[in-house]
């Protein structure tokens, strides 16, 4: 049976090949939500983070690919998210410009931690500083750089990068040194005495 | 073996490549050494430097499943996605308004009577229903926010007294179900439906009409651009009564096919009375006259229980019905100190909340998620407080701050 509240609830015209796609779909969803979140949390803020991969998983709901294998699924899943946190960036990056045009919104849309605000500003400029460092990179470097960092394997980097297999490690070697570069930078430009 | 490629060396230090022979190869050579060991260094400090960007804590399975439940009701509202579902997992579509301060209203009682409204300007039809349904929703969660397991003894009186709040995530669309179901199930007297603001000139000539002296803000907390004199209003105090119907509950079950079933004859006639509390607006606008910031106050919001049930039979009834959003019902049933928590209804698709501490008393700060609007709600001796405007959490926090 479907499970209780789900989107893929529907008669399956191809239940013979994937007996159950409602299940499917929610095992999908509560195995693999916490690690694109993760994923997603180290290129937007928190709160965005969950709007990406909900968005994800909404366009999976009627996307062909359900009806592939998992690592497949997974793959599109994890592209789809990366492109919706660079979309967003790069939005929001407009949008922030506009509203502080109009004077509505202050730069920083992070919140802190109101019972370690010193903590707190810390954490959030190094965010920054590594977010600044990692946006340096071409974005394709970027993208294997962090999905190796939240922990996916090289195939599962393939994957989701269309590469292949043997050409994940030449872009994360020169990414790695890349973002060297620029976030050493960024630390010399934030303590450098005025 | 030859020297290995960048590449190759990469994969090496991360086990991906031939291990015994690259391992080999590169403990006898000096030059693929040295390699290896930049390499390795820039990869330390690649994952330290982006281990700063990881969530704090993975989310909680329970959080998963609220997610979840957003792409579920997200997912029902998509035309094309929607007509591949069965009719009855596709809800009607609602009439919609935007803004903070329309999604709250949409979900939340008071939040509703402290929606700014334009002077002069009456509620247009749309927004009348809303109200209508939001009161009728307030009081079937009042209703369910009942726990489980707590014995009563048949002489106790169930009482209900706000103390703090808890989110319950609600598509915006089941509002309108849950407000048809309780129509379906008895008779709903009294309501939000009428409720105008009544305008008053100070504060201070609010304080009699809500029986409290009304808190301001520093003036110096206030958003930059507003008019520090805002605009007065009160909404007077009503009850809110809800009497189970034997006839309307039989026929109810029966269209969910339930036909053995049958309200416990110790139900009939049982009234949920919910006693809503006056409350002040005071809203403040900007250059242009539009209200920027809202600051309501009102006492606790009280309910109980007429003839010989007690509020934990009816949640006991109600959560075993048929047709009620089971994410609702799920998030209702874990609230344990439900005789002083207020479940706020909040439109899953549109805001974020969190927990906090605000103006020393716990609260709950919400936010829409364009980043524009934010709010907060909290009770503190006796009083409800709530904040809202198209400003960040910070500024609604520094004038919450600013009233004690």
């Amino acid at each position: 049976m479907p499970t209780e509240g789900s989107p893929v609830a529907w008669v399956d015209t191809q239940a013979e090949r994937r007996a159950d796609p409602a299940r499917r779909f929610d095992d999908l969803f509560r195995r693999l939500y916490p690690r694109l979140h993760d994923l997603c949390h180290r290129l937007v803020d928190a709160t965005e983070a969950e709007d990406v991969v909900q968005e994800a998983f909404l366009k999976l709901v009627d996307a062909a690919v359900l009806d592939r294998p998992d690592p497949e699924v997974e793959a599109w899943l994890r592209r789809v998210c990366v492109n919706l946190a660079y979309n967003r960036l790069r939005g929001r990056r407009r949008g922030q410009e506009r509203l502080q045009r109009l004077g509505r919104l202050q730069p920083d849309a992070d919140a802190g931690d109101r019972d370690d605000p010193l903590g707190s500003l810390l954490r959030l400029e190094q965010r920054a500083a590594v977010r600044r460092a990692l946006w340096t990179l071409p974005e394709r470097q970027r993208t294997c750089l962090l999905l190796r960092h939240a922990g996916y394997s090289y195939a599962e980097i393939a994957a989701t990068c269309e590469l292949a297999i043997g050409s994940v490690g030449v872009l994360l070697a020169r990414a790695e040194r890349t973002f060297r570069d620029s976030y050493r930078q960024q630390q010399g430009a934030d303590h450098e005495v005025p | 073996m030859r020297c290995l490629e960048e590449g190759e060396l990469r994969a090496w230090l991360d086990g991906e490549a031939g291990q015994a022979a690259a391992g080999a190869h590169v403990d006898g050579c000096a030059a693929c050494s040295a390699a290896a060991g930049a390499l390795r260094a820039n990869a330390e400090l690649a994952a330290t430097a982006t281990g700063v960007l990881a969530p704090a804590r993975p989310p909680t399975a329970e959080e998963v499943e609220a997610a979840r439940g957003r792409v579920v009701a997200a997912a029902r509202r998509t035309p094309g996605v929607a007509a591949a579902y069965p009719p009855t997992t596709a809800p009607p579509a609602r009439p919609q308004r935007r803004g903070l301060a329309a999604a709250l209203a949409r979900g939340r009682g008071l939040a509703a009577a402290w929606a700014p409204r334009p002077a002069g300007r009456a509620p247009a039809a749309s927004a009348r229903r809303w109200l209508a349904a939001t009161a009728a929703l307030a009081l079937v969660l009042v209703l369910v926010a009942t726990p489980t397991g707590r014995g009563a003894a048949s002489s106790f009186l169930a009482q209900f007294r706000s103390q703090r709040f808890a989110v319950v995530t609600l598509d915006p669309a089941q509002a309108g179900d849950l407000a048809a179901t309780l129509q379906q199930l008895g008779t709903v007297e009294g309501g939000l439906g009428d409720l105008e603001p009544e305008q008053v000139a100070t504060p201070a000539a609010a304080a009699p009409l809500v029986g409290f002296p009304v808190a301001l803000p520093d003036a110096a907390a206030l958003p930059a651009g507003v008019d520090t004199r805002p605009r007065v209003s009160v909404t007077r105090a009503r009850q809110l009564r809800f009497t189970l119907d034997a006839a309307k509950v039989r026929r109810y079950l029966q269209a969910h096919g339930r036909s053995g079933a049958a309200l416990p004859p110790r139900l009939a006639g049982a009234t949920l009375v919910a006693n809503v509390p006056a409350a002040v607006l005071l809203a403040y606008a900007g250059a242009d006259g539009v209200p920027r910031l809202v600051l309501g106050q009102s006492r606790e919001l009280t309910a109980s229980v007429e003839g010989g049930a007690t509020l934990e039979q009816l949640r006991g009834f109600l959560l075993g019905l048929p047709g009620l959003p089971p994410q609702a019902v799920r998030q209702l049933k874990a609230i344990g100190d439900w005789r002083d928590t207020l479940p706020l209804p909040v439109p899953a698709d549109r805001i974020d909340w969190r927990e906090a501490t605000i103006d020393g008393a716990r609260g709950l700060l919400l936010g829409e998620r364009s980043g524009l609007g934010s709010a907060a709600i909290w009770q503190r001796d006796g009083r409800i407080y709530g904040v809202a405007g198209v400003l960040r959490q910070a500024q609604v926090l520094r004038v919450a701050e600013s009233l004690g």
